[in-house]
Parts: structure tokens; sequence; C-alpha cells
């Protein structure tokens, strides 16, 4: 196993020198970006002044190979626009983003595993087609979309809960977190759900799926026939087999989530890691940005690597090589 | 049962005095660090937490804030540090810390946007006494006062020795302005409480609260559901929407910012005009002043401010807005003739037109995109060929402002006054010749060129005098808009909207300051925050 994950870990470095170098040449594409946060009155001098420190005079692999190996010091730039280390400036916002992925995945869970249990386990039901027709929306309907018609319904017409923002938090071993704070979970409820809807869909789907096949498996039948109790058939039977490919989707999922909240923290004005990349595209903060599409790369790898040691756990016949 | 609530208290206590909080949606975050990032949405935070020597009023000319100023002589200013101002902390500002404050701002390593190109023509700052502060400039120099404006003061022991993070946990946030910070929750919220011994006018509020929303509708939502009182950037489609609703009020005048379009009066061959067969044309038709003309006579002013920008905009005759120094009244917008447009154009050469690819922000200003379309529609009425390219500021931006390469050939721009207070912005940086090692003309991206308006802007640079710099600055200004350097389109307009219980008085450089919001009734508007325009 152990060389298993080395054999992962060296493939995900040449992962991120590739990605790295994709990128730096794409943004450099671009040009020169001293005039997007220079003022336009500042002086020929200063604005050259600023180019020099930035190194952005340099041509393109010199640039490089200068951001490559402060990188390997752990140095990802210091953020033109908000003068910190860009690394240090993601994990700030983490948290923020982390907590509203982790309050979607939770719903998504919950809510959808039983959902998509009932409606694989009796398909023909009215019910089931209800959940059917809804995990369809779930995965059709934009974000954005979902997002503007709860501010309307929730916040606007009924005025039950705020439009967007962040609500008081709490700290709990050193973590900001508004799970704690009726006002911080107030604000959290629009935005959990916007965020949950796509991975419950996909929930839904998945189980249902996976449980009208297994129920066509010869060991379920056989069980049935023997008098087996419905529940301990799912619970023993089916459930466990339609774990593994849901332990892989919801990994992938949760990079997705935590990666590409840009559109529900936009419409909630959430302060998390997503508004913080869309505000750096805008402003050409560049060394936020790349910081940002490594770390979400790195994030995608070691979430593969966890799902796989998982997945090894739940099913037996799955081996590490 | 949420409602009722506040209001019977209110109709207890009798009074809106109850109302001591203010939650404002801003568009624009605050960065900390005072000297780090010069930016008008910066220093209209900073205004109300570390304060200036001077500030803009609503008309954006300077005031005494911290200081009361004199000219004493055509290079020197005098800034006398009005008695009792103290820091947050307890101490008093002496002249020491406006000098540290100064030369922090001029010379910060690293800073995104220096506040360097504030602090122009400025050699020399002395301190003849703890209360006075002496600048000498390198030429008579009248717009110091203006300057002085956008450079926030702090202690010199903070300014000497502060970080960027000291100021991000709000350690070292100490100033002189009438708020200190309480909190700061980047990407979030900045949480302020009021100073009493602040100079000046004493705001209303007691805490205030800024939230960041930079999404439009995110920030429309929040005040329309009740979360923040006062928005600002509010788009001008849904300006009537807002007007409509009966616990609302729009709050609107005319900004610092005119949008133009900029033509290319200066390459014999421009990269993006080209036949009719879309080939490259060997003669850039953009240099001959009646094609520029014949294309601001085929533009539809009114059509503009009434369908794209849904009446928040005025019909711009000069890229300086009316009653700033220097807008010269002799200039009349030129009224849509498309058949005067046509003759013109046929008498310069082209009686087919030509193709023509205009390039314009889509993020930067308000309806900038769909501005960008209508005048490419209007332009196509001329008979010219047109291609509408709308790019993000991040793009426009990098590639537009590239004086040696292949710019654009026409160009649509918008320019804010209000720092300068006059037309020294729009005439040093985007008339003026380009001349990189003086830095002017850094912003005249068509690199127009003419000897006349060069001398005008120079004679104006050294007049301290307001009413003789105003009129050389005028003829400058004439100059160049009977040339057509510029094609004027439309003034835009401030709109901020809140609840109807709350007044507020707009600013033209976009300032959304607690201290210019009252509840409505309660205490009349101090006289120099009334707008006159």
């Amino acid at each position: 196993m152990l060389q298993a994950l080395l054999r992962r870990a060296l493939e995900g470095a040449v992962v991120v020198v590739l990605t790295s170098l994709l990128v730096f040449a794409g943004i450099y594409l671009l040009g020169n970006p001293v005039h997007v946060f220079a003022s336009p009155d500042a002086p020929p001098e200063v604005v050259q002044q600023v180019v020099l420190s930035l190194g952005l005079d340099r041509p393109w692999h010199e640039q490089y190979l200068r951001f490559a190996s402060r990188a390997l010091h752990g140095d990802l730039g210091v953020s033109y626009v908000h003068g910190q280390p860009s690394l240090a400036l993601i994990f700030s916002r983490l948290p923020a983003t982390l907590e509203l992925v982790v309050f979607a995945m939770a719903i998504a869970i919950a809510v959808g595993v039983p959902l998509g249990l009932v409606a694989g386990y009796w398909p023909r039901h009215w019910g089931a087609q209800a959940i059917s027709s809804f995990s369809v929306l779930g995965i059709s309907v934009p974000a954005f979309w979902i997002g503007l018609m709860l501010i309307i319904v929730f916040a606007l017409e009924w005025r039950l809960l705020p439009t967007g923002g962040r609500g008081e938090t709490a700290h709990v071993l050193g973590i900001e977190t508004s799970l704690l704070t009726l006002d911080g979970l107030r604000h959290l409820v629009l935005p959990g759900l916007t965020l949950a809807t796509l991975p419950l869909a996909v929930v839904i789907r998945l189980i249902r799926a996976g449980v009208r096949e297994q129920r066509q498996m010869d060991h379920v039948r056989f069980a049935r026939a023997l008098g087996i109790a419905p529940w301990t058939i799912v619970r023993r039977y089916i459930l466990r087999n339609v774990m593994v490919p849901l332990v892989t989707v919801m990994g992938l999922l949760f990079g997705t989530l935590v990666a590409f909240a840009v559109v529900t923290e936009t419409v909630f004005a959430w302060p998390g890691s997503g508004k913080l990349i869309i505000d750096s595209i805008r402003s050409a903060d560049r060394p936020v940005v790349i910081a940002y599409i490594l770390f979400v790369v790195v994030m995608f790898m070691v979430i593969n690597a966890l799902v796989d040691v998982i997945t090894a756990w739940v099913d037996p016949r799955v081996r590490l090589q | 049962m949420k409602a009722p609530l506040p209001v019977l208290f209110s109709l207890l206590l009798a009074g809106p005095a109850l109302a001591q909080h203010l939650t404002i949606g801003a568009r624009a975050e605050i960065t900390m660090d005072p000297h780090h990032q010069w930016l008008a949405s910066n220093i209209s935070y900073y205004r109300q937490i570390y304060g200036t020597l001077t500030a803009l009023d609503p008309d954006a000319q300077a005031r005494p804030m911290l200081a009361d100023f004199r000219l004493v002589n055509e290079v020197s200013w005098e800034f006398k540090l009005k008695p009792g101002v103290t820091f947050h902390n307890g101490k008093p500002v002496t002249a020491q810390d406006v000098v540290a404050s100064l030369n922090r701002a001029k010379s910060l390593p690293n800073a995104a946007a220096s506040y360097a190109g504030a602090l122009q023509t400025i050699t020399e700052i002395k301190t003849p006494d703890a209360q006075t502060v002496l600048i000498s400039t390198e030429r008579p120099n009248g717009n110091i006062p203006q300057q002085l404006t956008q450079v926030a003061i702090i202690p010199k022991e903070v300014a000497d020795s502060a970080t960027r993070d000291d100021f991000t946990s709000g350690r070292a946030a100490i100033g002189a302005g009438p708020y200190k910070v309480v909190r700061y929750r980047p990407g979030d919220r900045l949480e302020l409480a009021r100073v009493d011994n602040a100079p000046g006018e004493k705001p209303h509020w007691a805490t205030v609260t800024y939230r960041f929303i930079a999404d439009d509708a995110a920030r429309l939502a929040a005040l329309m559901g009740g979360d923040v009182d006062l928005i600002d950037y509010v788009p001008p489609a849904d300006i009537a929407r807002l007007r409509g609703d009966k616990r609302l009020a729009v709050h609107t005048r005319a900004s610092d910012r005119v949008m133009y379009l900029i033509p290319d009066t200066s390459r014999d061959k421009s990269p993006f005009v080209t036949g009719l067969d879309g080939k490259p044309l060997d003669k850039n038709p953009l240099k001959d002043p009646r094609v520029r003309k014949a294309m601001s006579l085929a533009i539809d002013r009114d059509a503009l401010v009434r369908s794209v920008m849904d009446g928040a905009a005025a019909v711009a005759s000069q890229t300086v807005p009316p009653g700033f120094n220097g807008y010269s009244s002799a200039i009349e917008a030129p009224a849509h003739d498309l058949n005067a447009a046509r003759q013109l154009l046929a008498s310069a050469g082209y009686p087919k037109g030509f193709g023509l690819t205009i390039h314009c922000t889509n993020d930067r200003y308000v309806n900038d995109a769909r501005t960008c379309q209508a005048v490419g529609q209007m332009l196509s009425r001329l008979g010219l060929k047109m291609n509408v390219v709308t790019q993000p500021k991040a793009v426009f931006f990098t590639q537009m402002t590239n004086h040696t390469g292949d710019r654009g050939s026409l160009l649509l721009l918008a320019w804010g006054s209000a720092w300068t207070g006059d037309a020294s912005g729009i005439l040093n940086q985007t008339l003026h010749s380009y001349d990189k090692p003086k830095g002017l003309g850094t912003w005249n991206l068509g690199h127009y060129d003419n000897t006349q308006v060069d001398n005008m802007v120079q004679l104006s640079n050294v007049t301290v005098e307001r009413e003789r710099k105003g009129r050389f600055q005028a003829v400058a200004l004439k100059a160049a808009m009977d040339d057509y350097a510029q094609i004027p389109l439309l003034v835009l307009r401030v709109v901020v909207a809140g609840k109807r219980e709350i007044a507020f008085t707009p600013y033209a450089d976009e300032a959304t300051l607690a201290s210019a919001a009252w509840p409505a009734g309660a205490k009349p508007q101090p006289a120099a925050a009334t707008p006159t325009r």
C-alpha cells in the first residue's frame, strides 16, 4: 500500500509541474497586468518600479523558473492586491468554503441515501417516481438559478432567512465556524441548500441505479426467497455493494464543490475561497490565481488517493496496487 | 413577527434616535493597509478611519479635514493641523505623524498601486512646529490640497514599523478619522465604531457595518431583504424597480466620470481598420478629423441615455463633467445628425465606409458592454462595417495600454476627474501627447498629438490661481474636442439606494460614506454636504 501511495505521489508531482507550466504560459499570454491595478495617474517611474519588483519585465521562462524555485520553498508568490502570501490568503478563506461544502455534502448524504433507496427499491411507486424526477431537475438546473429562487422565496417574500453573507461565528479548536451559532446557521441554510442540490441529485440517482441493479442479483433474490426481512437485505446485501461507487463519486464531488463553489459564493456573498478566486481573476491578481489552481490540482490528487484507500476498506475485493 | 417589535420600540421612545446602527452593502472591499493600493474605493474607507489632511466634498472639491491650508507662495503650501485632533489611541496628531505618513505612502515597498502618484511635484516637506506642515513643490501646483485628499494619516510609530498583516488584523488600524475599526473579516465585512472626539461634524451612527457584496444582484437582494440599510453602485436597470418600492429610496447625482471613445489618431496603418473587403487599409481614416466628426455626429447620445443607461446618465459634450474647473461651456454636444455625418464621411473619401473594430471592457464601467454594442450599431448606420469586441478588464487593459504594440483602433473608456477636482487629470493623462519620461499622456491611447493643446496644458499646470487655471484648461479642452481627439458620450451618475427612513448625500467620487447618511427628517443635512448638481 505504501508503495502504491508513493507511486501516486510521484505521478502527482509530474501533473503539478505540467499544470503550473500550462497555467503560467496561459496567464503570461494575457500580457502585462500592471495597468489593471496601478492607478491611471501613477507616474511612469512608479509603474516601472512595480514592474521591476514583480519581475514582470522578464521573459516568461525566466519568470517561471523564478516562480518554480520559490514554490519549491513553499512560497507561491505574494498577492498583488492584498500584499499577503497567496497560499496563506487561500487558506484563510478556505474554512468558510469547507464549512459550506461539508454542510451541503451532509445534506446530500443524509437525504439522498434514503431517498435513493426508496426510489430504487420500489421503482413503480409514485413517490419513487417523484424522487427520480426531482433528481433529474437537480442535475439540470443551474446553481445560480436555484440560489436566486431560494433568496426570492425565503429571504425576500417570507423574510425568514438572510439574503447572504456569513453570520456570527464561534471559535472551536482554533477553527472559525458558523455551525455553532444560531445566526451562523441561519446564514448557512440557503447557500448550503443551493450547493447541496447537485450532490443530492447525484447521490439519489447513483443509489437508485445501484439498488435496482442489486435487486435483480441472484444473492438478493435468494435472500428474499429465504424470507429475510427487507431491511436486513438492504442493509447487508444491497447497501454494501452500492457504497463502493458512492465513495468514489462523493470524493470527486467533494473536490468539485470546494473548487467550484464560486457561483454559490458569488450569489450569496459568502466569503470563501471561490469568491477570492473570482475577485482575483477580475483584478488580474496572478499569484493568487496560479496558487489556487495548483491547490485545486493537489487537492484532487489527495482526495483520489483517499478515495482509493476508503474503497479498499469498504470493498475487500479491491487492492491498492 | 420580526418587524413589529422595532416599530413598537421606536414608537415608545419617540423618534428615530434608537436607530444608531447602519449597515452598508458595498461593492468594493477595503485594503486595510492605507498606503498599499491607490484606489478611490479605498480612500472612501480611509477618510472615515484614518483621516486625511483634506477631504473631498460631495462636488469633489478639497476641504480641510485634519488641517486647514493656505498658499504661502507659488511653490509652497502650509497645512495647519486643527487644534485638539487626536488619534484613536489618544495621542495628538502632530506634524511628524504627517511627514511619516506621506513618506510611507510615497515609498512603501511592493505597493500594488503606489500613492507616489498622488504626491507628484512635492519636493520637500518641512515641519516648522508640531502643528504645521510646509509642503514645497517643484513647480507652481494649485492641486496640492486635492492631492492630499488621497493620503491617509497614521501615527509615526505605526508608519515606521507596522506590516501589512498588522493592518489586516486591525492592530495597526489606528487613525484620526471619525470611526475606528472594531473588526475586519476579509471578503465579508468591516465593523466600525464612532469616535467621539474626531474633528468635524459628528456622524449620526454609533456603529457602522460595511458588508462587501461585489455581485450586483446579491447586493440588491440584501437591500430588498432588509439585511442592509444602504447599497452603492445600483445598476441603472434596477432604478425604476427600486423607485416603485415604497420601503426604499434612490439617491442619485452626476458622477465625476465621463465615458468616451478614443480613436487612433496617430498610426498611418491602424491594426483594426480594414477596407470593406476585410483587408488592412493602407491609410488610417481615423487620422482625418472629418471622419472622427462624422462618427461623433452618428452617435445618438440621447438614445444611449434612454435605452442603455435607463436615464442614469447625461449627454456629455466633453470629457470633463460640468461643474469641474476647466469645463468649457463653449463646447456643445454634437446633435445626432446621420445625414450630415454620411456627407462628411463621403467628403473625407469614404462614401461607402470602411471596416472598424471597437474594443471595450465588459466588467469595468456601468453598462460598458451594452454601450459598446449600441455605439457599434450607431456607427454601422453611418455605413461603417463594425466589429464589436468586449473583454474583461484584466485582458483589455493589459493589451490596450501597450504603447508600442497592437493597441485597438477605437476604444471605449471612462475617466473620473474627482481626485483632481478639475480637468487636469484628463488633460495631462489622456490628451497631452504621450511622453513616457515625463509621465504625460499615459492614457492617451490614441496617441493624439497637438502642440497647441500640449502648450495650453503645460501653462495650466503651472498656474495656481483657480479661475485662470480653469480658463487655460477650458481652452485646451475646447481645442482637443474641436479636433475630435476624443468622442465624448455620457456623464455617468452615482446611484445609491437605501431604506426610506434614511436620507443620503451621494458624492461625485462615488464614496459611500456613513457620515453622508442620516435618519430621514431627524436632522438637517450639514450645509457643506448639500449637492449642488
